[in-house]
Parts: structure tokens; C-alpha cells; sequence
């Protein structure tokens, strides 16, 4: 082959490779897409099982006061919005798990948890293994989150670290939108606990 | 008189040769590129190695500047809350770890972490002590205190307590190690005979 063969040939394979590389990453799925959790779905009463724990939530209560007993005093904060108050028992499996990085979705819009609930609370302590936990987690969202369509179809969602890089994501359905009309005006809640068996507490 | 060369009969380089540069970047490239895309990344997701010191019911071991021994250990099974507030369905289980400041040179943690390990049920499960020891109606040793301290170089006696479900004591270890360095791990092993 002539050096004018030798650089057409050379030429062409550089671009067959540079086409075929545009082409692999132009079809390759996106990082989000590989990387993503899996949602374990469920419903208000309904056991949801993720990897690092099991989860169930007893009830949603919504109310613009939250008192808040803590061991020697008590607190009531007071919300311009609504609280959203998620009665939940979780039970870690292997090892201890904490509820820090729940979340309530509203169409686009997360709200994380807040932290104010009182010690041991299910946010910012960590629970171990095979002793199922019960305690509220509470949410403040903005009265125009109940007023979108999509407060009908919220979720909560229970990551068990901040990343959850596939790994499941228990993600429990809420009608928000249903609780308006029947807020509290106050809920009160305690630290969490473990529950006697059988569920008396 | 010989031949004047031409382009044809000059002698050819060798491939390597006239291949070298591209060779030699290659060599350097491929290797760094091997790194940056798989060496580095796996070296920061992969667990740190852990070294693991078993230490038995009742015999010292130096570390940090301090001697440690688990000296007492006990199981409180659960009578329900309105019994001894432990639900049933779950116990306590508590060890006492006695530290005395050895050797001059303190160590440079300031505290200890503490949890409770089982492989009761073959699998390694494992507790974080509680914090708050009122709510599960305990009450610490007059001489012990519930907090790991390492600053003001004291003896003392760390009393933990675990929230653990029923048959979690057999074959169960404490695990104690720095605060924010859980690079060398205590793993003291409870008493069978408890008391």
C-alpha cells in the first residue's frame, strides 16, 4: 500500500472509532439511570422491606402546632404551613439504621425531615438490629404544597444514607391532599421507642 | 561509480523504531489512564482494613494508653414497660469495662465508641449503647460512668448498656474503638457466667 492508502485507511479506522465511541456514548444510559435506587412501594399500614431495614407506617396526621415532649420540658413550634406528623415503626436488620435522610415528595418538591422531635428520635440516632423502633417523623411543608394536584400523590421516602446508590428505597404513598380538611390543631409527640411485643405500648 | 540512492533503495527503518514515540506515550498513557479510571475509584469505595483485637472476659489489654478489661457483664430480659420499662420482646444487656491510664505518652483520642456485636443467629448483627439509660429504667454503678472520656488520663469504669432482642448474649462481643479512627478494633468477649 502507498502512503496515500496508508493515511486514507488510517484516517477512515480514526473515524469509524470516533463514530462508534459518539454512538456508545450517546446511547449508554445516564449515570442517574445505573446509579438509581430501587423504590420499595407501599401504603399507609402496608410492611415495606428495604435492605438495611424493615419499615411500616401506622398513620399521617397533619396539624399547624406540633408539642413536642421532651424528657424534662415540652416545646410547641408553630407552622405558617402544615407539619406533617408520620407515625412509623422501623426494625433495622443487621446493622444499627436511622431514619435521618427521610424525605416527603411533593410532584418536584422534597422536604426533608425535620429534627426536632424529641431524643431517641427516629432522626439522628441510630437503632440496632432486631429491635423494631416506633416514633413520628414530622415534615414542614408550605400550605401551597397541599394546594398543587400532586399532594394527592406524595410519597415518603426512607434512604438509609444520603446516596443511595442502588440500593431500596422504601417510598410510601400519601394523599396529603385528604388531610386537609381534617387537620389537627395540635399533635403531640414523644421520643420513640421500642413497643412491647405484640404491640401494646 | 556507484548509484546515486534514491527513496526506494534508502534502507528502511525498523517498525519500532519509527513507532517509538507513540509507543512510548502509549506505555505512559495506558497504565496512568488504568489508574485514574479503575485503581482510584475502587480504592475509594473499598472498606478500610480493620484490625481486630479479640480480647477474653477479664484479661487486660493495652491500648491507646489505657488498659482495658471487660470485668462484668449481665442479660436483663424484658418484662414489658409497665414491668422493669424493658419491652418484651427484647433485653438489656450491660458490661462493665474497667480503664486505667498506662505509660506516660496519652493517647490522641479524646473518647470511645461502643456498640454490641452478636452472630447469635449466624449472622453479625450489631447495637449501639443507649444514651439515655432512664428510658429503659437503669441505673449505673455508683463508681461508673457512662461516657468514654480518654482526656483527662482518670481511671474509670465504662458501664454500657444495649437494647438487644432475646438470645443475643451468647457469643456476643462489646466492640470499643477511638472516636473518628475505626482502624483498630477491641473486640472483648462477655463472661458466660454473668454477674
Amino acid at each position: 500500500m502507498n502512503r496515500a492508502g496508508r493515511l486514507t485507511a488510517s484516517g477512515a479506522i480514526i473515524a469509524a472509532l470516533l463514530v462508534g465511541g459518539a454512538a456508545i456514548v450517546g446511547t449508554a444510559p445516564a449515570n442517574d439511570g445505573v446509579l438509581a435506587p430501587f423504590a420499595a412501594t407501599a401504603v399507609i399500614g402496608e410492611p415495606v422491606s428495604a435492605r438495611e431495614f424493615d419499615a411500616v407506617v401506622h398513620g399521617v396526621s397533619l396539624t399547624k402546632t406540633v408539642n413536642a415532649e421532651y424528657s424534662l420540658t415540652s416545646s410547641t413550634v408553630t407552622s405558617p404551613g402544615y407539619w406533617v406528623v408520620v407515625d412509623l415503626t422501623m426494625t433495622a436488620h443487621a446493622e444499627a439504621a436511622t431514619l435521618s435522610f427521610a424525605q416527603l415528595r411533593v410532584g418536584d418538591y422534597s422536604y426533608s425531615v425535620s429534627d426536632f422531635a424529641p431524643a431517641p428520635s427516629l432522626v439522628g440516632y441510630s437503632f440496632g438490629s432486631d429491635v423494631p423502633v416506633r416514633g413520628p417523623l414530622v415534615f414542614e411543608l408550605p400550605a401551597s404544597a397541599f394546594e398543587s394536584p400532586d399532594a394527592a400523590d406524595a410519597t415518603l421516602v426512607l434512604p438509609a444514607r444520603q446516596s443511595p446508590v442502588l440500593d431500596t428505597v422504601p417510598t410510601i404513598e400519601l394523599d396529603l391532599a385528604s388531610l386537609v380538611d381534617g387537620a389537627a390543631e395540635t399533635v403531640t409527640i414523644d421520643s420513640a421507642s421500642t413497643p412491647d411485643a405484640g404491640g401494646a405500648e | 561509480m556507484s548509484e546515486p540512492a534514491t527513496v526506494e533503495t534508502l534502507p528502511r527503518r525498523s517498525w519500532i523504531r519509527h513507532n517509538a514515540l507513540a509507543l512510548a506515550l502509549l506505555v505512559a498513557i495506558v497504565p496512568g489512564l488504568i489508574g485514574v479510571l479503575v485503581i482510584f475509584p475502587l480504592g475509594e469505595v473499598a472498606p478500610a482494613v480493620q484490625a481486630v483485637r479479640s480480647v477474653a472476659a477479664g484479661d487486660p489489654v493495652e491500648f491507646e494508653g489505657y488498659e482495658w478489661t471487660l470485668t462484668a457483664s449481665k442479660e436483663f430480659p424484658g418484662q414489658g414497660l409497665s414491668e422493669n420499662q424493658v419491652p418484651t420482646g427484647t433485653s438489656l444487656i450491660a458490661a462493665i469495662i474497667e480503664a486505667k491510664p498506662v505509660g506516660s505518652a496519652p493517647g490522641e483520642a479524646a473518647s470511645c465508641d461502643i456498640t454490641l456485636t452478636s452472630r447469635a443467629t449466624g449472622m453479625e448483627r450489631s447495637w449501639p449503647r443507649i444514651s439515655n439509660l432512664a428510658e429503659v429504667n437503669y441505673r449505673i454503678a455508683d463508681d461508673s460512668q457512662s461516657y468514654c472520656q480518654l482526656t483527662n488520663r482518670d481511671p474509670f469504669n465504662l458501664e454500657v448498656v444495649f437494647l438487644v432482642p432475646p438470645k443475643s448474649y451468647p457469643g456476643a462481643t462489646v466492640d470499643l474503638a477511638l472516636t473518628g479512627d475505626d482502624a483498630t478494633v477491641l473486640r472483648f468477649s462477655l463472661p458466660s457466667e454473668q454477674g
